[in-house]
């Protein structure tokens, strides 16, 4: 492991998971990922007087690691399908992993990764920056996450290792300096899993969210919905998970009911004013995005594919450009 | 700090702290200034440099995080002065892809990363390119004329062609 001592800036650059542990527990220094938050920030930080010593886990190959295997539930002696995603896999990679068919399951986090941001930063930004970049609410794959009822692997300062859901994480009041990431994991919801995400902005390309959507269904034999998991993000501090929405789901196909857990997932979200957009125009593209990331569903959409769109007015299907770089150039 | 980086194939060593970001070394301490800044939050493009074949923005990039054992590609590392340009480049001049230039280093950047390592250099479309120029902001040419002469270049460039940069730098499908 090398340290870096600078006049201004300490940065520990560890090679192996077992070299970040030790270089967090028990001390102070923050996680670095592909610094694309922080060192947007990083002026403030300096200007305020409160620059940390950081640990720059993008050189640990460890935790770029994505793995599928086959795990046995618990509850019910199932083998499921378990996504390993490392704290520092990057956009990019996480979403080139979930193309193989055998992660179909978690489109919604192969759909997010894919679209988030742009290629640059998609090339260097991380999952375990976008989790524990609180004040980014735009995130794109922690509502994806939420969806997929990701648990996470943390090591906190005393060094001890704690998994934990990621809603029981955001619920939390702690601060994300508390924990040091070392992987999400997500288990396969049953055989019939399928997931979707969809992002509104304001011209298309390389911009955050307005508002976000990940949605998580498992579907019987015919297609009918037993469980759901419908998550608005971008809209409020943190994602909303939509208990009515998914409950207007259940029991139905998602193309019969499409519409009304649309209009439910609007009536559950608080939405806030941003700089990009006002509150009224956010939540009027609630549920357009929601409809958009159920449509994905359907359809296992790549995110520059068309997505198709049920018009509730007229009955008519629109079909418009995935919701990222091919538009608005 | 003392950080060894390899840049368009050669190895210099820099002083710098290691929150320095890449564009600042690449500009001030190693004299390329071909590659611009402008916004300095990694937004707008400009700054592109291809970090092991793929695309990233240098203003955001600390010094620490792209040096050995990362390979650095700029602009000046497509084509040397006196050399023929590479067929980005060529496209974008002959079709009138370039006005004021300010995002044009980094626009060659990003369609360069894109072509040279996408496996599927015979099926760019005009969806493909600006998905892969979504993070370069031109405020001049209204893209088109960039997005054909990335296409155009995209058929010159055989996909057999090994990447220069030994990385995977495509965000075309």
């Amino acid at each position: 492991m090398s340290v870096v001592d600078a006049a201004n800036q300490v940065l520990l650059q560890p090679t192996t998971i077992d070299e970040a542990i030790a270089a967090f527990v028990g001390g102070d220094a923050r996680v670095l990922g592909g610094s694309t938050w922080f060192m947007r920030h990083r002026g403030e930080m300096i200007s305020e007087g409160r620059l940390p010593p950081l640990i720059d886990i993008s050189g640990v190959p460890a935790l770029h690691r994505i793995t599928v295997s086959t795990t046995s539930v618990d509850d019910t002696g199932e083998d499921r399908t378990t996504l390993h995603i490392g704290s520092a896999a990057t956009h990019a990679e996480i979403a080139t992993a979930l193309e193989d068919s055998a992660t179909v399951p978690f489109g919604a986090l192969r759909l997010a990764a894919a679209s988030s941001a742009f290629t640059q930063v998609r090339n260097v930004a991380t999952i375990g920056g976008n989790i524990a970049a609180r004040a980014f609410v735009e995130a794109d794959l922690v509502p994806a996450l939420v969806a997929l009822d990701a648990d996470l692997v943390v090591v906190n300062r005393q060094g001890a290792r704690v998994v934990e859901s990621i809603v029981d994480y955001l619920d939390r009041s702690a601060a994300a300096t508390a924990e040091l990431f070392i992987e999400a994991v997500v288990v396969c919801a049953g055989e019939h899993q399928r997931s979707g995400f969809a992002r509104a902005t304001v011209r298309g390309g390389a911009e955050y969210a307005l508002v976000n959507c990940a949605v998580s269904v498992v579907q019987d034999g015919q297609q009918a919905v037993t469980d759901a998991r419908l998550v608005v993000g971008a809209v409020s501090a943190a994602p909303t998970l939509c208990v009515g929405a998914a409950d207007e789901l259940t029991g139905g196909t998602v193309a019969t009911r499409l519409m009304t857990a649309a209009a439910a997932a609007a009536q559950e979200v608080i939405a806030v004013d941003s700089d990009a957009a006002p509150t009224w125009y956010r939540r009027s593209q609630i549920p357009v995005v929601v409809a958009a990331a159920l449509s994905a569903i359907s359809a296992n959409m790549f995110p520059d594919n068309a997505i198709e769109e049920t018009d509730s007015q007229n009955g008519a299907d629109r079909s418009t450009q995935g919701k990222q770089e091919s538009d608005g150039l | 700090m003392d950080y060894e980086l390899e840049v368009n194939g050669r190895r210099h060593t820099v002083t710098a702290d290691p929150m320095t970001p890449l564009v600042v070394v690449l500009r001030d301490y190693l004299g390329m200034r071909g590659t611009k800044v402008a916004c300095w939050q990694g937004r707008c493009g400009a700054c592109t440099v291809e970090l092991d074949g793929k695309a990233v923005v240098s203003c955001i990039l600390p010094v620490a995080q792209a040096a050995l054992p990362h390979r650095i590609t700029t602009i000046e590392g497509l084509a040397a002065p006196g050399e023929s340009l590479d067929p980005v480049q060529e496209e974008m001049v002959r079709g009138g892809g370039i006005q004021c230039g300010a995002c044009t280093p980094g626009m060659v950047m990003s369609i360069h990363a894109a072509l040279t390592c996408s496996p599927a250099l015979s099926a760019v479309e005009d969806a493909d390119v600006r998905r892969a120029i979504a993070g370069n902001i031109c405020r001049c040419t209204g893209y088109q004329r960039i997005v054909d002469a990335a296409m155009r270049a995209g058929q010159r460039v055989r996909s057999d062609m090994p990447c220069p940069s030994g990385g995977d730098g495509g965000a075309l499908r």
